[in-house]
C-alpha cells in the first residue's frame, strides 16, 4: 500500500467522496478515511435528490440507488392549504448511493478505507501535514500535502486545525426521522408541512420511498426546549388517520444536526480545506446538503489540483477555493439565510395568507433565493402590514 | 464548572448522530467508538447540546446522582 498521499480526506460522505473522485481524475493520489464501519451509514437524511442536480454533477441515475421517483412538492400551510410545485427528482437509497460514489472514486484512482477513525491532525511548522487514525486497535499515521475535512456536522478536524467551524446554535436545526412502511400517501410528490406549532422554524416532511412508504421527518430550531422527536411524534399522532400511520412499520430511525446557516467566509488554512456539512454548506431553507457538498467537493478538487501543480499548499493558494465557492454558491446561500431569517418570524396566520397568494413559481423562486422575485413577492403582500414590514426589512 | 451539576449522557436514548458534538462551542464533547465522551473541565453547562439533541439523550443532573448511577449505588431519598 502506498504511504504518501497528495490528499487525505476525512469523511466518506458525498462531499468527501466526490472530492476524491474529482481529484483522482486530475491525477492526485487521494485517500478517504471514513469513521463508520460501512460507507453510507447511518443515513441522516430525507434522501431527496433533484434530477437537475444529478445532471449538473454528471451522474446518470442508476436503478441500484435511484429509489423512488417523485414529480413535485406539495407545500402546506398550517390550515392545510397547499401549493403544488412541479419538479423532478428521486428519493434515493443513500446507503447504496454513497457506496456507488466510493466505487466511482476508487475507479478514478482514489482509495477509500472504512472504519478508520481520525482522532487528530498532524501539524508541522504550523501547517497541517496529515492525520492520525485508529483502525481496530491499531494506530496509523497518514501524511499528505492537503487534508480535506469532510467530517460532517461535528466538524472536529477543521476545529483542530484552528478554524472556527463549530455550529452556532442559532444556525443549527435538530432533525429526526422515521422510515415508515404501510402508510397511505400521495407518493408522486414530496410533502412539506409548515407551522409554528408543527415545527418551530422548520417543517415536517414526507419523502416517499415507495407507493406505501416514506421518510417521515422533521427539522426544528435546535434551541427549542422540546425535542425534534417530540414534535414529530405529536404531528404523526395528529395525522394518523389521514396518512395511515397507526399500524405502520418503522424500519429505520434517524437523526442529526443540520447546519442551516453560519456560512464560513474562510474554509481553508495551511494544508487544509473544509467541505460539506463541516463547512455548513447546506440549503438554509430546506436543509438539503448532498448536492451542495458534492459541488463544493468538485470545486475543492480543482483547487487541490492547482496547488499540486504549483507545489504550494499554503492558505494563500488554497483560498482560491473560498473565492470560487462563494462566487458559485455562497452568495446565493447567504441570500437564502436572509430569507430563512424572515421566515422564522412568520406566524401561522402569515403562512396561511402566503399559501393563498403565492404561486408555484413564487415558491420555486424563494427556494432559489432569487432576489428580484422576492421584490415582486413583496409587492403582493403590501396590503398585509406585518408581512409587508418583514419583507421590507429583509430586502434592505 | 463545579456547582454540583454535570452534563449527563444517556447511552440508552442516544442515536449517535453527533449533533451535540458539532454544536458545542467549547469542544467539550467527542464521539469515540460510538460513545459520547464529555470533558467536564471544558463543559460550561450552557445546555446547547441538551436542547439540540433530537431525542433528549443529554441532560444536566446533580453530580451526586450521576456518580451514584455510575457506581450502581442507590441514593436515599
Amino acid at each position: 500500500m502506498r504511504r504518501d498521499w497528495d490528499v487525505v480526506v476525512v469523511g466518506g460522505g458525498p462531499g468527501g467522496l466526490w472530492f476524491a473522485k474529482n481529484a483522482a481524475e486530475k491525477g492526485l493520489k487521494v485517500l478517504v478515511l471514513e469513521r463508520k464501519k460501512e460507507i453510507g451509514t447511518p443515513v441522516q437524511c430525507a434522501e431527496g435528490f433533484g434530477k437537475e442536480g444529478l445532471k449538473e454533477l454528471g451522474i446518470e441515475p442508476d436503478v441500484r440507488w435511484s429509489g423512488w421517483e417523485v414529480h413535485g412538492a406539495k407545500v402546506y400551510a398550517p390550515n392545510g392549504k397547499y401549493v403544488e410545485v412541479k419538479g423532478e427528482g428521486y428519493v434515493i437509497e443513500r446507503k447504496i448511493f454513497e457506496k456507488e460514489l466510493a466505487k466511482m472514486a476508487t475507479r478514478a484512482g482514489a482509495t477509500v478505507l472504512a472504519f478508520h477513525e481520525v482522532y487528530d491532525i498532524i501539524k508541522e511548522d504550523g501547517k497541517v501535514s496529515g492525520v492520525k487514525a485508529r483502525f481496530i486497535g491499531e494506530d496509523k499515521e497518514f501524511r499528505a500535502n492537503i487534508v480535506v475535512a469532510a467530517d460532517g456536522f461535528e466538524s472536529k478536524i477543521a476545529r483542530k486545525a484552528g478554524l472556527k467551524t463549530f455550529q452556532q446554535a442559532y444556525h443549527a436545526d435538530s432533525g429526526f426521522e422515521y422510515q415508515m412502511v404501510g402508510i397511505d400517501i400521495d407518493a408522486d410528490n414530496i410533502h412539506l408541512f409548515f407551522g409554528t406549532e408543527i415545527a418551530p422554524r422548520g417543517y415536517v416532511w414526507i419523502f416517499p420511498t415507495d407507493k406505501d412508504a416514506a421518510n417521515v421527518g422533521i427539522g426544528i430550531d435546535a434551541r427549542e426546549e422540546k425535542t425534534a422527536k417530540w414534535y414529530l411524534d405529536k404531528w404523526i399522532e395528529e395525522h394518523k388517520d389521514e396518512y395511515g400511520f397507526e399500524d405502520a412499520s418503522i424500519i429505520e430511525v434517524r437523526g442529526g444536526g443540520i447546519p442551516v446557516g453560519g456560512l464560513l467566509k474562510d474554509m481553508v488554512t495551511d494544508g487544509l480545506m473544509v467541505v460539506g456539512d463541516a463547512a455548513h454548506q447546506v440549503h438554509p431553507l430546506h436543509g438539503g446538503g448532498m448536492f451542495l457538498a458534492m459541488e463544493a467537493g468538485a470545486i475543492a478538487a480543482e483547487v487541490a489540483a492547482i496547488a499540486h501543480e504549483k507545489e504550494d499548499f499554503s492558505k494563500d493558494t488554497l483560498s482560491l477555493y473560498n473565492k470560487l465557492w462563494w462566487e458559485r454558491r455562497g452568495n446565493q446561500l447567504q441570500r437564502l439565510v436572509k430569507i430563512r431569517q424572515m421566515f422564522e418570524k412568520l406566524t401561522d396566520d402569515d403562512f396561511n395568507f402566503l399559501a393563498e397568494i403565492l404561486t408555484p413559481e413564487d415558491i420555486l423562486a424563494i427556494s432559489e433565493g432569487h432576489w428580484e422575485a422576492m421584490k415582486t413577492i413583496a409587492k403582493k403582500v403590501v396590503k398585509h402590514p406585518r408581512l409587508a414590514a418583514l419583507f421590507a426589512k429583509m430586502l434592505t | 464548572m463545579n456547582d454540583g451539576r454535570r452534563l449527563y449522557w444517556d447511552e440508552q436514548k442516544c442515536i449517535r448522530c453527533g449533533l451535540c458534538v458539532g454544536i458545542c462551542p467549547f469542544d467539550a464533547l467527542t464521539l469515540e467508538d460510538g460513545k459520547i465522551v464529555i470533558d467536564h473541565d471544558k463543559c460550561t453547562l450552557c445546555t446547547l447540546c441538551v436542547k439540540g439533541c433530537p431525542v433528549a439523550a443529554l441532560m444536566i443532573r446533580p453530580q451526586l446522582e450521576e456518580i451514584a448511577r455510575e457506581r450502581g449505588v442507590a441514593l436515599e431519598a
